[in-house]
């Protein structure tokens, strides 16, 4: 059964879309947020702020397809921004991963080397992620947090034609950067 | 077919090419194309591997998700649409939305805590637990229930209560049935060492880190206890007749076995520690206590009480629902945060949930957690960053 979702219900009850929309695109977004973050606490942030960037936007009157595009959009601007505001959030990931280093306070007690490792790992992901230019990058995050071409196309403005040659790009020159990242070259990014 | 542009071959591998069928074919019958399919289908699949350990440890329960959406909506300031009435739901009419002048001290999380700068959000955290949690009423009155028979807190969620409508709390249980004890909380008396503060509290009061603390405070903090005291509250068939009759709900019966139903509540000792800025106030206050323990008294089985006194009339109904949402009622404390004042978070601390608030105009910040019996809570005029550090090193 086709869902009637007219502009006038929408209107209607804006307390009710919103509920509708948060319960169902939440875990996916914050999913998202975090790929780009790593940090729960800054993705749950970045993805309840563009919900509270959408009441009041107009948007919030577009079919669902054009809301959910928006929310992505602005969940990967907002966290773009932070991380920048950060000074980029390799730095905070090796900030976090030398606290978790022994001898330091451990925050997750029951397994500080897994902690450890998985903090490492994240920090070499992000590093080869950010050799990309950005819009490669968001492709591949976007694409590996299980999104559709035709939802990164719109997330990012493009054609559905050019989400794929995006992405090869994107992952090729990821995986040449992971691997170096791998070897132990000290791959500076810019 | 030609051969196919990158593009179109990474799109044909994700199944998210144009002409999937006719791309397929030409790969089978191309070998220079079916070589460039390999190395992208390596390249998408070490990528989908490595990016795989930047996703959330733990995917997001339900609950977490109403928990946040709680606190957005609770944030949401609605837009006015005049000419759209039906656009425009009632939160925005709400007092919440009401502008409030700052405070210089750290605002407390409900009107009946101890005063004094800072220890506010300390007696919320660790001493006046039950106090706090009965804070709000009508809200606090309806939160008493989650203390029916054998709780024992091992952990926090928060119930979010609008302040403008708080009332007296004792009066309100008293039209209920019988208050002993003082809700308001016990003024804390000093103690010279931590030793000491041990032995009163029962257990070694933690020290946090020095090298943890805020720069600009004493590191030899003052050192108060507040004692342990036992709270009764017996419930009164008559007076709560006569309360629903009140409340417009004169035919409803009384539960058999609830007159005289009591429920006794035990508020821990607590240690609280003192830090100390130039100017004399403190700004840092950790706090620590055994857990809060509470039983009922009376024929009258637990969930049958809970039901009762949740289905009061007059009680918010968003509190309400926000109590009956909390699974494992019998071992977590309701902990009623005003929301139009405080924005909190669940984070992990020491290896286990805890709760992290914040004052929205940013001056003040605590976290609160329970672990191995205990109930931990740091708070200070102070950004959340520092405050987690003074936590995290407490040891």
């Amino acid at each position: 059964m086709v869902r009637v979702d007219t502009r006038a219900e929408r209107r209607a009850d804006p307390t009710r879309r919103l509920d509708e929309l948060f319960r169902r695109l939440y875990p996916r977004l914050y999913d998202l947020c975090h790929r780009l973050l790593v940090d729960r606490w800054e993705a749950e942030d970045v993805v309840q702020d563009a919900f509270l960037r959408l009441v009041g936007a107009a948007v919030i009157d577009r079919p669902d397809r054009e809301v959910e595009a928006w929310l992505r959009r602005v969940c990967v601007n907002l966290g773009y921004n932070r991380l920048r505001g950060q000074r980029r959030g390799r730095e905070r990931l090796e900030r976090a991963s030398a606290e978790l280093a022994p001898g330091a306070v451990a925050t997750e007690r029951d397994d500080p080397l897994g902690s450890l490792l998985r903090l490492e790992q994240q920090a070499m992901v992000h590093r080869a992620l950010w050799t990309l230019p950005e819009r490669q990058r968001t492709c591949l995050l976007l694409r590996h947090a299980g999104y559709t071409y035709a939802e990164i196309a719109d997330t990012c403005e493009l054609a559905v034609g050019s989400v794929g040659v995006l992405l090869a790009r994107a992952e090729r020159t990821f995986r040449d950067s992971y691997q170096r990242q791998q070897q132990g070259a000290d791959h500076e990014v810019p | 077919m030609r051969c196919l542009e990158e593009g179109e071959l990474r799109a044909w591998i994700d199944g998210a090419a144009a002409e999937g069928a006719a791309v397929g074919a030409h790969v089978e019958s191309c070998a220079a194309c079916r070589a460039a399919a390999e190395e992208l289908r390596g390249n998408a699949e070490l990528a989908a591997a490595a990016t795989g350990v930047l996703a959330p440890a733990r995917p997001l329960q339900a609950a977490q998700v109403e928990a946040a959406r709680e606190r957005v909506v609770a944030r949401v300031r609605w837009p006015a649409a005049a000419d759209d009435p039906a656009g425009r739901p009632e939160r925005g009419s709400q007092p919440a939305a009401a502008p409030r002048p700052a405070r210089r001290t750290a605002s407390r999380l409900g009107p009946r805590v101890p005063a004094g700068p800072a220890r506010g959000w300390l007696a919320a955290a660790v001493t006046g637990l039950l106090a706090l949690v009965l804070v709000a009423t009508p809200a606090g009155r309806s939160a008493a229930s989650s203390f029916l028979a054998q709780f024992r807190s091992q952990r926090f969620a928060v119930v979010t209560f609008d302040p403008s409508q708080a009332g007296d709390l004792a009066a309100t249980l008293r039209q209920l049935g019988t208050v002993h004890g003082d809700l308001g909380g016990v003024e804390p008396q000093p103690v010279a060492t931590p030793a000491a503060a041990s032995r009163l509290v029962g257990f070694p009061v933690a020290l946090p880190d020095d090298a943890a603390l805020p720069s600009g405070v004493d590191p030899r903090p003052r050192i108060v206890v507040s004692p342990g005291r036992q709270l009764r509250f017996t419930l009164d068939a008559a007076k709560v007749g006569r309360y629903l009759e009140a409340h417009g709900r004169s035919g409803a019966g009384v539960p058999p076995g609830l007159d005289g139903a009591t429920l006794v509540a035990n508020v821990p000792a607590a240690a609280l520690l003192e830090y100390v800025a130039a100017d004399g106030n403190p700004r840092l206050v950790v706090g620590q206590s055994r857990e809060l323990t509470a039983s009922v008294q009376g024929a009258v089985t637990l969930e049958a009480l809970r039901e009762f006194l949740l289905d009061l009339p007059g009680l918010p109904p968003q509190t309400v629902r926000q109590l009956r949402a909390i699974g494992d009622w019998r071992d977590t404390l309701p902990l009623p945060v005003p929301a139009d004042r405080i924005d909190w978070r669940s984070t992990t601390i020491h290896g286990v949930q805890g709760l992290l608030l914040g004052e929205r105009n940013g001056l003040g910040s605590a976290v609160i957690w329970q672990r191995d019996g205990r109930i931990y809570g740091v708070a200070g005029l102070l950004r959340q960053a520092p405050v987690r550090r003074v936590a995290e090193s407490l040891d």
